[in-house]
């Protein structure tokens, strides 16, 4: 099914009369999703601040373009959709990505950062260990396409359909950066297990 | 050392383990998955470690509160009557 085409921009010109019954419907339809499109737009934008003005900014052109939603498709999509265009069209920001995307060779890299810790004896590095501020570090430190696909899968537990449709990439393209991603934080918290004294001299023998 | 046949199956179980993760896998290739973790030890163990991973990096960053959503569901109410003011 297609969804409804969604306005990529607005001018204050195309404020139209709201009758109270469209705005109520509005509310009771469209409200209940806002912690969802709160989600959508922290993992876009880059502190609190934005994120705020961005939901706002996501309900108001929703309201201003109910009359284009259809009745019984998926709100919560629908708006996550507004939230996303808003805010590339805001930001005008790219997609470049320069690393080369594969999501089977970053699948099957998925272990490398394992084997590493297994060398190193961190095996159970985070059951050990708080690694809350070097993880929180450790994203933050991510290029955006990365961070953002970790964020959008791994704090707020969108499918990576969901992620796909919000970025506007390829599924392969969701999949070769979240799987990239988590082993460059794996790859970054190994090193900072080590920088803190917490490794043995690696073991060769481990396979 | 693995033999060739069970190394292929091992690296092959590998890569599916983030979507396994994520609960991203046809049942056909999850139940294999699962069948596999339960005789590999070795694919068990990195299975270990992208779980405790993944369940460490949730804990790390806190999602929006219930008390914070409220507070924007408010500034949103008061800007759509504003809206409706307007028009």
């Amino acid at each position: 099914m297609r969804r409804p085409a969604i306005p990529l921009t607005m001018t204050a010109s195309s404020t139209v009369s709201l009758p109270d019954s469209r705005t109520r419907e509005f509310e009771a339809v469209a409200l209940p999703h806002l912690g969802a499109v709160a989600r959508v737009a922290r993992a876009l934008a880059r502190d609190e601040a934005d994120a705020d003005d961005l939901v706002q900014e996501t309900y108001l052109r929703a309201l201003r373009h109910w009359d284009t939603f259809q009745r019984g498709t998926d709100c919560r999509r629908w708006l996550s959709t507004i939230c996303r265009n808003v805010f590339l069209a805001q930001k005008q920001r790219g997609q470049v990505v320069t690393a080369v995307e594969n999501d089977v060779l970053e699948a099957y890299a998925s272990a490398d950062a394992h084997r590493l810790a297994r060398a190193s004896g961190l095996n159970d590095l985070f059951d050990r260990l708080d690694l809350g501020p070097a993880i929180r570090g450790a994203i933050a430190g991510l290029d955006v396409p990365f961070r953002d696909v970790v964020l959008l899968a791994d704090i707020h537990d969108f499918t990576y359909e969901e992620i796909a449709d919000l970025l506007m990439i390829p599924l392969g393209t969701v999949r070769s950066r979240l799987f990239r991603a988590r082993r460059m934080l794996q790859l970054a918290l190994v090193a900072h297990a080590t920088d803190l004294g917490l490794a043995r001299p690696s073991d060769r023998s481990t396979p | 050392m693995t033999a060739p046949a069970a190394r292929s199956e091992c690296e092959e179980i590998v890569s599916r383990l983030w979507p396994h993760l994520d609960g991203a896998l046809p049942e056909v290739e999850r139940a294999r998955v699962v069948a596999h973790l339960e005789k590999c030890d070795g694919c068990r163990s990195h299975y270990d470690f992208a779980r405790a991973f993944l369940e460490a990096v949730h804990e790390a960053v806190p999602d929006d509160d219930a008390d914070r959503v409220a507070a924007l569901r408010a500034r949103v109410e008061r800007a759509i009557a504003r809206e409706s003011d307007q028009g």
